[in-house]
């Protein structure tokens, strides 16, 4: 059935129908007729003539059928006629001829709902039209009358859902299914239930690829059950696309990139500690020390995409203070900054939108000479928006952004116009125009597109992809403007944009104009107010400092992934000698453990040197080997072949080594180990008694420190034998006298050993960490931790020294391959083995 | 164009006994492209004028070798290079007895000859030497001008000609492997650092054979890969390995993956730092 359906009396009537319509129908049947009446009273004075004729005609072949499909159509067709979307009627009337092949209860069940369905795509183009061409494959394929009563009690709430969240992706893909068989349309259905619907629209129309494929290798079960989530298949296809991406795992890496790109640290922080209120949908922001993202991402696609979003806001937004748009140069009487600039137009809002718009221009040509891929990215990103808007004829801010940035958009009339205004203006922003530039060609522009624009709020607001834009910039009303710019002295004249807690409103931060270029110390600022409400125990850390005299305090620097820098004389760390045990306490180890300390002896005798200071037997050398050169010369005499290793070779005949022993003394050294009956420390102990017993017979240099610590301001180093102390007496007893104590701040305890290492003559240094798992401190855990430990190990690579770490009682996993590099640690899970582990690894490390 | 030194050390290594002197290897035929960036050149002639010591600091691969073959070659003098190891002893430098027939025969190290026939001796990262190559050079870099060459007895005056000059790479060194006070102040230095982008895109271009747009790629990228010095990376990414990676992209190897195998792998193992250097990989190329 359609419009045209022409049956002889439907030719159309001179007169309006709806007289003689309503007549007939309230003779077929009451309720016909008012529904034929409240259908002509819906159509009144809002469809022309066209639409009454096709309703009338509709009514009529219908109405001939029976009082039920006439009283149907009665309903149903007017919203339709209404909807304003021409290809929502012949799906209709395609939708409603198949239906009706089936049987009364397919046209009721799955059309009755079809007013409300419109209603809810009213504004949402394609919707509609797409819903019915749902319907319309249903019905294609025939469904029994038992799965028309199912249909009918699930698809129409189930689209109605969907098309109120105005997710055409799901229809294109319940479309798609129902080709294929529609039979998957409630496993899907079940399946947006379970987290489908999150899904992006890439990524679903791969997802319902997947399930194509299922469905032709395997059959229609394995289809259902993947697309219903009910295999594990499914849910990690799911899973791979779902994940959105958090500002908490990327923050280090967006910070060093960032690093890269301005060759100055500029912190990734969360959105939400921006100071002031930002506009919605703005996802991204800066001030002169950090950027400011949204803690999770979980936009179209999956984990790498939403991964791609964060990198692609970073670059946008770090393009700004890498070409200048915040060292606004003053350029009028009144001139502070851009606000002061801008105040100076009639309408200073639209000013700032011009001004937005021609310096997100600028930056986006800077972006095409300096960085293709990301400009490339940018353009994506632009068209991507483009299709989610309407298209609009009327040239507005936003458009000519598009035109102007080379992301399409149409051109014709007024918009014309207006691009033809701008872009000779936006083409003097070329290579090494700077934001002075942007503002002059904004003041060229300013009257003529005010004029153009005169027409609607909407034309004269500049609308970004993410919000990124250089202008207005949310934070400035806060802001302490541009006179104290170079106040932090950030090098190049970067903003004088940023957060109002300033140096000057916290106690003892009033020594901002001292500060170095680059923001290390002011972040170290940060940091300290921040730590130093956690961790502080003042009177600890007094009755430290005094007991130490000041003297052994050292200070040093703390890597804080977060900001991507270092935060300078960040921790101290404070070196005295550990006090001594009991004094039996050696002997009885000794005695406890001599099997062990004979074999470990023995296998170290074996790294001895042979005390060979000549290498003889070379074929060539710095000196004759006198003996051998006799022999060769009588050889050749008697025509032999003289054996021509002849020479000596010197080779140094002492090893060359120094190793330090660093063991974890924090408090979680308490624990017990399950299998040995006693603490990790007393085994660290054990372990150092018969490793320094086989130290001593191989004669080379080493030294044992204990370590443990309350906060960045009390690292305690303490030292059981330096290097040049004697193996004996009361410097053994201190191993004894070892007590588990606070926590772990290991990146300072491995730069002191370090330290203390690096003033070792040796050719070979090597330091050796016992712990028993993460580090761990107040203010100092998880990835923060990790990232400072690393560093500091990498600080002692470029000093140098060798490294190995033997965790205990912890069991193995990836983390700690992270946290000391794979090659770089053991695990020990039976503490029998650690000595023989630590003998294994000496030899390895030293040979 | 690009005159590559390597090979003619490789000639040289067996000494010559035919009429040639030995030395003759060691000239240097054909001029090597070097572009300045400062004075540099003026201040080594003024250097080599007064016969004083040279020592360039810098990174690796920004261009210490080959400003002193361009030098050698400027002024006439052969060059004899030294890559300096922590197993080169005093006796590699000055020279050794070998068997020739029925007899041993004195052949000159390196610096021997360098220092009989008045050419420039290049002792690269010369911090890595032992320590008892110090007894050697000490004498020769101060106005004693001379060694001695203590298997034969020769007390050896330095040809009028003879120049030392050494590199050194402050970057990472450590601690212990730092010049001795009295080592560095016989020299005076000359400080290298990457060139400005303008013109090491033009090294670049010229070295590895490649159009100029896509060297300043590679140099533009190669900045922003420098600002990751002290993040983690020893070293920033040195001209040379831009070269490599021209050298790849002129053979047909895509740029990406051309920069991926010459600047990125070679420069660090870190995964956090890869990941990085892939981000601005994305962003320039
Ligand atoms: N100013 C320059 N003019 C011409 N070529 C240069 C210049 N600077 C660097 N190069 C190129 O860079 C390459 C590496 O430079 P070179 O070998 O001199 O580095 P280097 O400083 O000696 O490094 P290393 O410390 O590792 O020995 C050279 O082969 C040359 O092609
Ligand atoms: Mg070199």
């Amino acid at each position: 059935m359609s419009c045209e359906g022409l049956s002889p009396e439907a030719a159309a009537p001179a007169a309006d129908p709806a007289a003689a319509d309503t007549a007939w129908a309230f003779a077929v049947a009451p309720a016909f007729g008012e529904a034929v009446a409240a259908g002509y009273a819906a159509l009144n004075g809002r469809a022309g003539r066209e639409a009454r004729l096709c309703f009338h005609r509709a009514l009529r072949a219908a109405g001939r059928e029976g009082a039920a499909p006439g009283r149907l159509i009665a309903e149903i067709l007017p919203p339709v006629l209404l909807c304003g979307e021409a290809e929502v009627r012949p799906v209709f009337f395609r939708v409603w001829e198949a239906l009706a092949a089936i049987g009364l209860q397919a046209l009721q069940g799955l059309l009755s709902g079809l007013p409300r369905l419109l209603s809810a795509a009213a504004g949402r183009p394609g919707l509609a039209a797409l819903g019915l061409e749902v319907l319309e494959a249903v019905a294609a394929s025939r469904p029994t009358h038992e799965e028309i009563r199912r249909f009918t009690r699930t698809l129409p709430p189930a689209f109605l859902r969907i098309v109120g969240e105005g997710d055409a992706a799901a229809l294109r893909a319940l479309r798609e299914l129902a080709r294929l068989d529609r039979r998957l349309l409630e496993p899907f259905l079940a399946g947006r239930e379970q987290g489908l619907d999150r899904l992006g629209e890439a990524a679903l129309s791969s997802f319902v690829a997947e399930a194509a494929r299922l469905l032709a290798r395997q059959g229609r079960s394995a289809a259902a059950a993947f697309l219903a989530l009910e295999t594990e298949a499914a849910r990690r296809h799911l899973g791979a696309f779902r994940e959105g991406a958090r500002l908490r795992e990327l923050g280090p890496r967006l910070a060093r990139y960032l690093r890269a790109r301005l060759g100055r640290p500029l912190a990734v922080r969360p959105l939400a500690e921006f100071a002031a209120p930002l506009a919605s949908g703005r996802m991204v922001v800066s001030d002169g020390r950090a950027l400011y993202l949204p803690e999770e991402i979980a936009r179209e696609g999956g984990r790498r995409q939403n991964e791609a979003c964060y990198r692609l806001l970073a670059g946008l937004e770090a393009s700004f203070h890498e070409f200048g748009t915040f060292a606004f140069p003053a350029l009028r009487p009144q001139g502070a900054g851009i606000k002061g600039f801008l105040a100076g137009f009639p309408d200073p809002a639209f000013a700032g939108e011009l001004f937005g718009l021609l310096e997100t221009v600028r930056v986006a040509r800077c972006l095409a000479q300096r960085y293709p891929g990301l400009a490339a990215r940018l353009a994506a990103a632009l068209a991507a928006e483009e299709e989610a808007l309407p298209p609009r004829a009327e040239p507005s801010l936003t458009g000519l952004l598009r035109l102007l940035v080379g992301a399409g958009g149409e051109e014709s009339g007024a918009a014309a116009r207006a691009a033809g205004i701008l872009r000779p203006l936006a083409d003097g922003l070329a290579e090494d125009a700077s934001v002075a530039d942007t503002a002059l060609q904004v003041e060229r522009a300013y009257e003529a597109l005010d004029r153009l624009l005169a027409g609607g709020e909407e034309a004269r607001r500049l609308c970004t992809p993410f919000g990124w834009r250089p202008w207005p910039h949310p934070g400035h009303e806060t802001e302490a403007g541009p006179g104290r710019r170079g106040r932090r002295g950030v090098a190049g004249g970067a903003p004088g944009l940023r957060r109002a807690p300033t140096a000057e409103s916290r106690p003892g931060g009033a020594e901002g104009g001292a500060g170095p270029p680059g923001s290390a110390e002011a972040a170290a600022r940060g940091h300290g107010v921040q730590a130093g409400a956690e961790e502080d125990v003042p009177a600890l850390h007094a009755a430290a400092a005094a007991a130490a005299g000041g003297k052994d305090a050292f200070r040093y620097p703390e890597w804080d992934e977060a900001l991507g820098d270092y935060l300078p004389d960040h921790v101290t760390v404070y070196e005295r000698p550990s006090p001594a045990g009991p004094p039996g306490f050696y002997a009885a180890a000794l005695a406890r453990r001599a099997a062990l300390v004979r074999a470990a002896r023995r296998a170290f005798e074996r790294l001895r040197p042979e005390g060979l200071r000549r290498l003889r037997g070379w074929r060539e050398g710095e000196a004759f080997d006198y003996g051998r050169l006799l022999d060769y010369a009588v050889d050749r005499r008697r025509g032999g072949v003289p054996e021509e290793r002849i020479f000596v070779k010197h080779l140094p005949d002492r090893r060359d080594v120094a190793v330090l022993l660093l063991v974890d003394a924090s408090r979680s050294t308490a624990a017990v180990v399950p299998d040995a009956g006693a603490s990790v420390l007393a085994v660290e102990q054990e372990a150092l008694v018969i490793l320094c017993e086989a130290l001593g017979v191989l004669g080379d240099a080493f030294a044992v420190a204990a370590f443990s610590g309350s906060g960045r301001r009390h690292v305690d180093y303490r030292v059981v034998k330096g290097f040049d102390d004697p193996w004996a007496g009361e410097v053994r007893d201190r191993i004894g006298g070892l007590l588990p104590q606070r926590n772990t701040r290991l990146g300072a305890a491995l730069r002191h050993a370090g330290r203390r290492l690096g003033e070792q003559p040796a050719r070979v240094r090597l330091l050796v960490l016992l712990s028993d798992g993460f580090p761990n401190d107040a203010g100092y855990r998880a990835e923060r931790a990790v990232a400072d430990t690393r560093r500091a190990l990498t600080e002692l690579a470029f000093r140098g020294i060798r490294f190995h770490a033997v965790t205990v009682n912890h069991p193995a996993e990836a983390r700690l391959d992270r946290l000391y590099g794979r090659a770089r640690h053991h695990v020990i899970s039976d503490v029998r083995a650690l000595s023989g582990r630590l003998l294994r690894t000496y030899r390895g490390l030293t040979r | 164009m690009a005159f590559y030194a390597g090979s003619l050390r490789m000639t040289s290594r067996e000494p010559r006994t035919d009429a040639m002197s030995p030395i003759d290897a060691y000239r240097i035929p054909t001029p090597p492209f070097y572009l300045s960036r400062g004075s540099e050149v003026e201040v080594f002639e003024a250097a080599w004028e007064a016969r004083l010591p040279v020592l360039l600091k810098g990174p690796t691969g920004c261009g210490k070798t080959r400003f002193v073959e361009y030098m050698a070659y400027r002024l006439g003098r052969p060059l004899v290079t030294v890559a300096c190891h922590e197993d080169l002893f005093a006796s590699d430098l000055i020279g050794r007895y070998l068997l020739r027939r029925d007899e041993t025969v004195w052949v000159d190290g390196p610096l021997t000859l360098a220092v009989r026939h008045g050419a420039l001796c290049y002792l690269d990262e010369v911090v890595e030497a032992r320590k008892d190559t110090t007894v050697v050079i000490h004498p020769l870099t101060d106005n004693r001008r001379r060694m001695v060459i203590d298997k034969t007895g020769e007390l050896l005056p330095a040809h009028p000609d003879f120049l030392m000059v050494v590199s050194y790479n402050p970057g990472y060194q450590s601690v212990l492997k730092d010049l001795k006070p009295s080592t560095r102040q016989r020299f005076v230095a000359l400080e290298f650092d990457y060139p400005e982008p303008e013109r090491e895109a033009r090294i670049v271009a010229a070295e590895a054979g490649i159009p100029p747009e896509a060297a300043a790629r590679l140099v533009a990228l190669a900045a922003k890969i420098r600002n990751l010095r002290e993040q983690g990376l020893a070293e920033g990414a040195g001209t040379r390995l831009l070269i490599h990676a021209g050298l790849l992209v002129r053979r047909g190897v895509a740029m990406r993956e051309a920069v991926r195998t010459a600047v990125c792998l070679p420069l660090t193992d870190d995964e956090h730092l890869r990941e990085t250097l892939e981000d601005l990989i994305a962003d320039v190329l």
